[in-house]
């Protein structure tokens, strides 16, 4: 009985300790979220030189006459151009923020 | 969805078409083709309250003789469940005989599904038919809990 | 003890609903401090929790039948190794389990994201809390693991003997690692609509996340499957019992999600849809365990009619709710300037075959929940029958078997229809020969069956091709590379990709397992006298002799049998019915001769002795039933290969990120 309830005291002090030390930690500037407008262009960007790639492994592959290959070539080859036409419209970047690593 | 020779409005109505009809061919299949059985309980059957005809009689096991591979097959007293839980002594009981596979938890006190036929206030057992319902999955078995 | 455990509960329930409180005054008022301390509250749960389960734990090995869920759950003679599943074996211990797994994973995903996702963290904090609050509060005050006996028995209930088996130990916690792991995706899904953060990062983390529970819900059901067929002894391994259908509900609309992702990660199409199908795909795991702790359905499973029931209907209605007004709410957010331009284009594929996948779903569904519909409105009680749910496994199985072979070919956006009947030209013609020999071979008495396996072989060489032209294709971009190099570039360029074929292969060798047993099986009872032998289906089954071996835990009676083929004897099987000395409980223990090079099992279970000396034996030929093990081992490799980490993939998201941050001034 008093071992239960010496550690159930130790895990309530661990727990408050784990969940109250940022509160203590003097408040920090607050990074900016990446730019949604930016991001979006940017997967839209990557999204069409990614389809271009699969384009060619599948053309290659057969599964794609050489007319339709080339008719998607430039569709996706457009969205790629529209993408940075509209990135390179945006105001200027701020300098970057917090880099994010990869991680896979 | 579509553009070009096909609007989006037309596969909408495809996708709707589709879903209501598996939700149509469900219905149809569950309550007129015979996708279900119906189940009755023991004391539907004492009292003479089930229809006749093919039903998945479910029941508690309270006592059994005699081997369901043998000729004369496996005599089984059912009573009712609820009634077997309230007072396991006075419950009325119904004996049917079964023959065939007896699955292996099958013990007096168990509840069973059995599928057969209702004549009157007698049910006909189908062979290879009997299921037992496993033990209690999520209560107490034997020593309740008192808070 | 007690105590310790409630009140470690009870420390547990204050920090899950300290930090979804904590996170959304945190995003409002913009402090990161109160968002770091709601996350942390969520490690600071999961702590609480195993120390619970700990206590759980050592009441149960130390034999404490103070506490009523040890003391119906366990005894002294349950042999050690199976004594830990009587965690699980209770409502209560299997409530704590959940919470052990939930607020688990809730403290890895949070703490792993924490820096690549602070704009969803506070939202992702808050859902993640809410379910860790409710399971918290059910194990606190409606079904807890703590509660105790009047008075204390000298020993337990024990498990049931069926139960002690190392299948038993698996696979619980693989299906709770799956229901309980399809809260991250749903988290992820509605913390990312709320903050408007729908850009690719949530995507990669919700595709990951659904995965996982995905492969332990697939795996877990076919471990159940194996137990059943090892322990129950109808020599089969699936009875679409309520209690299979609701892992199998959830795992369909996951299917259908993992293969619709994809449309959206490379067309931007189907946002509102796979949004859904995340949501619904949590949604319908609740349904699930609902269905198997209420009473509401008739199974074979037996269950109390428990209050717990109705708290999971309220929950079920609070996360229906949330999902369906976060949902409408943003549906801006999820407009897709796309559309499918051609019916034949790989896009179209994954949406008909999502279609079929939901469609089955809900065949399922309804068959499970149309016995207590009936009940309620027209009180009359029925039972949904197996041929029910085989039809609908039938008419949505074989067109999702054709889409498994059509996908892989067509192109993104538009295939020309000559190219597709170019590239098809082999795997027809494979399954059109592969029919007519089944037909020839007299394998026709199952029309469905001899189409699946047909449709099975059209996958394999459509993958087989596949295979073949992309590392030719290889080979020629880089020439002079061997072919097995080639081959191993191929798919480590492309992981997801050939992993997902793998997975269909895996598929393709359970579905040759399932229609083999369920259409060519063969089963026949026969009586056997000492020394008497018996042709069945090639074996000659021949009765040595009855024995009655007693052990300390249980009496048996075998048949001890010599099976013959070709005149040799080659094994000897022993079927027997066993009594359990403590428990009363009887079993069977079912005697099984795989065969390795037909995949068949000769499978005999002992069925009792209707005179003096004789035994009655129900024997089954279960073709190709090895098959589906196998199947398992596969499925794992498949997922193993789609989701081994790619640096190039890692990198392009690291590097659109950075480019899109900028720093508050």
């Amino acid at each position: 009985m008093l071992l239960g309830v010496v550690v159930l005291l130790v895990l309530a002090v661990v727990v408050v300790a784990l969940v109250g030390w940022p509160l203590v930690r003097e408040r920090t500037a607050e990074t900016t979220a990446p730019d949604a407008r930016r991001l979006a262009l940017l997967e839209r960007r990557d999204a069409a030189l990614q389809a271009l790639q699969e384009l060619e492994l599948d053309h290659q592959a057969g599964k794609l006459t050489d007319a339709d290959a080339e008719r998607e070539r430039v569709t996706l080859r457009d969205e790629a151009v529209a993408a940075l036409a509209e990135l390179e419209s945006l105001p200027p970047e701020q300098p970057a923020g917090e880099p994010v690593r990869p991680r896979a | 969805m579509l553009q070009g020779p096909m609007r989006g409005s037309n596969i909408r109505l495809i996708v709707a078409l589709l879903v209501a009809s598996t939700l149509g061919a469900a219905l149809i299949y569950s309550t007129v083709l015979g996708g279900t059985i119906a189940v009755v309980q023991v004391q539907q059957i004492l009292s003479d309250k089930a229809s006749a005809g093919d039903v998945r009689l479910n029941g508690t096991v309270v006592s059994h003789e005699g081997d369901a591979s043998s000729t004369s097959g496996m005599r089984i007293q059912l009573a009712d469940n609820a009634a077997y839980s309230h007072d396991a002594a006075t419950a009325r009981k119904l004996t049917i005989v079964y023959h065939g596979t007896v699955p292996s938890a099958f013990r007096d006190g168990r509840a069973i599904l059995i599928d057969g036929t209702v004549q009157g206030n007698s049910f006909s057992a189908r062979n290879d038919s009997l299921s037992t319902k496993c033990p209690s999955k999520y209560s107490s078995t034997s020593v309740a809990p008192t808070q | 003890m007690e105590l310790l455990g409630r009140g470690a509960l009870l420390l547990a329930l204050l920090a899950a609903v300290y930090a979804p409180a904590a996170a959304i005054v945190g995003a409002r008022t913009h402090d990161q401090r109160l968002i770091a301390s709601a996350r942390r509250a969520l490690a600071g749960c999961f702590v609480c929790v195993v120390v619970a389960s700990g206590v759980l734990v050592t009441a149960i090995v130390r034999h404490d039948y103070r506490f009523a869920s040890v003391a119906n759950h366990s005894s002294r003679e349950v042999p050690e190794p199976y004594l830990i599943s009587s965690f699980w074996s209770s409502q209560e211990g299997s409530l704590l389990l959940w919470l052990l797994v939930l607020s688990g994973l809730s403290a890895l995903v949070t703490y792993q994201h924490r820096r690549r996702s602070r704009e969803l963290m506070p939202y992702l904090v808050a859902f993640l809390g809410g379910a860790c609050a409710f399971f918290a509060f059910a194990t606190s005050f409606v079904a807890s693991p703590f509660n105790t006996v009047a008075q204390v028995p000298r020993d337990g209930a024990g498990l049931v003997p069926s139960l002690q088996n190392p299948y038993m130990l698996i696979h619980p916690p693989l299906l709770y690692l799956g229901y309980v792991g399809f809260t991250v995706p749903f988290a992820f899904a509605m913390a990312a609509l709320v903050s408007g953060r729908t850009d690719g990062r949530w995507l990669q983390a919700v595709r990951r996340w659904t995965l996982v529970p995905w492969l332990s819900l697939a795996v877990g059901m076919i471990l159940g499957a194996k137990w059943a067929y090892e322990e129950i002894g109808w020599g089969g391994f699936w009875g679409w019992d309520p209690v299979e259908n609701a892992a199998l509900i959830p795992w369909l609309t996951a299917t259908a999600f993992l293969h619709s992702v994809i449309v959206q990660e490379k067309k931007g199409m189907l946002k509102v849809w796979n949004v859904s199908l995340v949501a619904l795909t949590y949604v319908l795991c609740i349904v699930g365990t609902f269905l198997t702790r209420s009473g509401f359905t008739s199974s074979i499973h037996t269950f109390v009619v428990s209050s717990v029931g109705w708290w999971f209907v309220g929950y079920i209605a609070i996360v229906a709710a949330v999902a369906i007004i976060v949902i409408s709410r943003n549906l801006d957010q999820l407009r897709s300037p796309h559309r499918i331009d051609s019916l034949v284009s790989r896009e179209a594929t994954f949406l008909f075959n999502n279609l079929l996948f939901v469609a089955l779903a809900f065949a399922i569904l309804w068959g499970v929940l149309f016995p207590s519909i009936s009940d309620a409105l027209a009180g009359h009680r029925v039972a949904t029958q197996s041929p029910y749910y085989d039809f609908f496994a039938v008419v949505f199985g074989l067109p999702l078997l054709l889409l498994a072979g059509i996908g892989p070919v067509v192109a993104w956006r538009r295939s020309s229809l000559s190219g597709v009947v170019q590239a098809f030209r082999w795997p027809f013609a494979s399954a059109l020969a592969a029919g007519a020999l089944l037909v020839l071979l007299g394998y026709a008495s199952s029309v469905p069956g001899v189409v699946a396996l047909s449709l099975c072989l059209f996958v394999t060489v459509t993958i087989g091709l596949e295979l073949a032209r992309g590392t030719a294709a290889r080979r020629r971009l880089m020439p002079g590379t061997s072919w097995p190099v080639a081959l191993a570039q191929l798919v480590g360029r492309n992981r997801r990709r050939y992993g997902g074929y793998v997975v269909h292969l895996a598929v393709m060798i359970g579905v040759v397992a399932i229609v083999g047993t369920s259409a060519y099986a063969t089963s026949r009872t026969i009586e056997l006298a000492p020394g008497q032998m018996v042709q069945f289906h090639g074996y000659g089954l021949k009765l040595r002799g009855i024995e009655s071996p007693i052990t300390r835990a249980y009496i048996s009676t075998e048949a001890v049998i010599d099976v013959y083929q070709g005149g040799h004897r080659v094994d000897t099987l022993r079927p027997s019915a066993r009594t359990y000395l403590d428990s009363g409980e009887p079993t069977k223990q079912v005697a099984i001769r795989p065969l390795l090079r037909t995949g068949e099992d000769l499978y005999l279970v002992f069925d009792g002795s209707p005179r003096p000396g004789v035994v009655s034996i129900k024997a089954f030929v279960n073709p190709l039933v090895n098959l589906l093990w196998l199947s398992a081992i596969v499925l794992v490799l498949g997922f193993a290969i789609a989701i081994w980490p790619d640096p190039r993939t890692a990198a392009r998201l690291a590097r659109r990120t950075n480019e899109a941050f900028a720093r508050a001034r």
